[in-house]
């Protein structure tokens, strides 16, 4: 579904950040990068996205590749492959239901088909009765369920969680983790979750990207085609 | 409908950038309604001074007057020529004695002289002083040459020259300031809009990564602008009839026969449009310009 294909990031001037990476990810596969800061966690999760683009390399998402794809239609993209942040980039002067919503409305949807979506999700994610409450008044675990039911309105292919959890106390941490397995295992979701915590990874049993100083040094189940 | 309700919430969420791109607007529109109004009075002043240049063509005694008809006809016809009259001989003497009435030298000279000592010449003018010299030429050039007695253009050529002189150099200067009241505006406004944008920066960067296409993030922006210079141009309006009221006295004795108030509503659509859609469009370039660094993320 996935593949890295010799994927270097230089940021200007001279900041290494990915170095000659390669890996290839199948759907539905939950795997977890891993790294100190500044080791490319997020500059991966960046480049799927085409948030940046790499220096040097190929990108390729359901056999298209990425960096092909016109900077004008990268919205179709960005809907498929859905981001959680560790700063949760919620609109704080909205509520939860206007953020949730704001996804749909992007596209087009009446209000009768958004309500329905939204409930679905916030029953799913129990935040159902935080839906009138302004984003900016919820704690940091609510936030980041905001976040994720945003993110799931759009029905995405693949979840990137950027240290999702980084801001959270260790039960809203479980908690999050929690619901991305489930999403996993439940609804089929390729989902790619960036962290420094060994914890959160030792507990997922899953496959693990390590990265150090913008090198892959581990790879589980690299794939075959990345290692062409 | 959800991009013009989102213009709606940026004008009431940001109510102070809301008051400084109002207050923009007005002192934006004061700027270009100052530009029409110095357009305007130094146009009406190198009017005044072009309406009162022409020159004329004496022609030599005995010449008949069909012929002097026929040249009327053809300078009226002359391209910039805007009117010829002729004063015939007769004409030209009652003048000269109204003028000279009140100097009885010249009025005991005309009595005994049994003679009109004048001749039949046309007065021409013109749109533009330009087309004066044109017509000398024309005339120097043309059979009816052998008629002409004397062109007064050449006793006035040095001043007819300073007036065109004059003018172009007014119509720079105005078309500088006209410029320079351009740039500023742009400045301004560009900044405010700027500022503005800035302030929803956390907001455009959050509808770019959930997959916004740019339509839907501009849309809000481009609405809020058409808002604020909307209300800001209404209220600019309001202040401007209530100006012009309180000061109509006033401009008459700066230029001859202004109505401020008639000025503004004879040329309502066209002055008040124009100022309208400078202001927006430079809003709605300078939204353009400032969104097209977030939309890059």
């Amino acid at each position: 579904m996935i593949i890295f294909k010799n994927v270097t990031k230089i940021y200007f001037p001279d900041t290494l950040a990915l170095d000659n990476i390669s890996f290839e990810i199948k759907g539905g596969e939950f795997v977890v990068i891993i790294g100190r800061s500044g080791a490319g966690k997020t500059t991966i999760l960046k480049i799927l996205r085409r948030e940046e683009d790499p220096t040097k390399g190929l990108i390729y998402y359901k056999n298209r590749n990425l960096l092909e794809i016109p900077r004008k239609r990268l919205a179709e993209i960005r809907r498929k492959i859905a981001i959680v942040y560790q700063d949760f980039k919620l609109l704080d002067k909205k509520t939860v239901f206007e953020n949730i919503a704001l996804p749909l409305e992007i596209l087009g949807r009446n209000l009768s088909e958004i309500k329905e979506e939204i409930f679905k999700v916030a029953e799913k994610l129990k935040i159902k009765k935080k839906l009138d409450q302004l984003a900016g008044t919820l704690s940091g675990g609510e936030k980041q369920k905001v976040c994720l039911a945003r993110s799931l309105v759009n029905k995405p292919e693949v979840l990137l969680a950027d240290e999702p959890t980084g801001n959270l106390d260790p039960i809203a941490s479980f908690e999050i983790i929690e619901i991305l397995k489930n999403l996993n295992r439940n609804e089929g979701i390729t989902v790619i979750l960036a962290t420094h915590n060994r914890e959160i990874v030792e507990s997922l049993k899953t496959r693990v990207l390590v990265l150090n100083s913008g090198r892959l040094i581990r790879d589980e189940n690299p794939g075959t085609y990345a290692l062409l | 409908m959800k991009i013009i309700k989102s213009g709606f919430d940026i004008f009431q969420q940001e109510k102070l950038i809301t008051l400084v791109s109002l207050g923009t607007t007005i002192i934006v529109a004061l700027f270009i309604w100052a530009g029409f109004l110095s357009f305007y009075f130094f146009n009406q002043m190198i009017n005044y001074l072009q309406e009162r240049l022409d020159f004329s063509v004496y022609f030599k005694p005995g010449i008949l007057r069909e012929e002097i008809s026929k040249i009327q006809k053809i300078l009226q016809n002359f391209p910039g020529v805007t009117e010829v009259s002729l004063i015939t001989q007769e004409e030209a003497l009652e003048k000269f004695k109204k003028e000279a009435k009140t100097n009885p030298v010249i009025s005991r000279a005309l009595a005994e002289l049994n003679i009109n000592p004048l001749v039949d010449y046309l007065i021409i003018r013109a749109e533009q002083p330009e087309t004066y010299p044109k017509v000398i030429e024309y005339l120097e050039k043309s059979p009816y040459k052998a008629y002409i007695d004397y062109i007064s253009y050449y006793a006035n050529q040095r001043v007819i020259e300073r007036i065109i002189s004059l003018s172009n150099k007014i119509r720079a200067i105005i078309s500088l300031f006209v410029l320079l009241i351009l740039i500023l505006t742009t400045l301004i406004i560009f900044n405010v809009v700027l500022v503005s944008i800035y302030s929803q920066k956390e907001n455009i960067e959050v509808l770019r990564l959930i997959g916004a296409s740019n339509f839907f993030i501009r849309g809000p922006f481009l609405v809020y602008s058409f808002l604020f210079t909307f209300l800001g141009y209404l209220f600019f309006l309001v202040g401007l009839i209530f100006f012009f009221e309180k000061t109509a006295n006033f401009w008459p004795s700066l230029i001859s026969n202004f109505q401020p108030i008639s000025f503004l509503f004879d040329n309502f659509f066209l002055l008040n449009g124009l100022a309208f859609f400078i202001i927006l469009f430079i809003n709605w370039l300078g939204t353009f310009l400032a969104l097209e660094k977030y939309l890059k993320i």
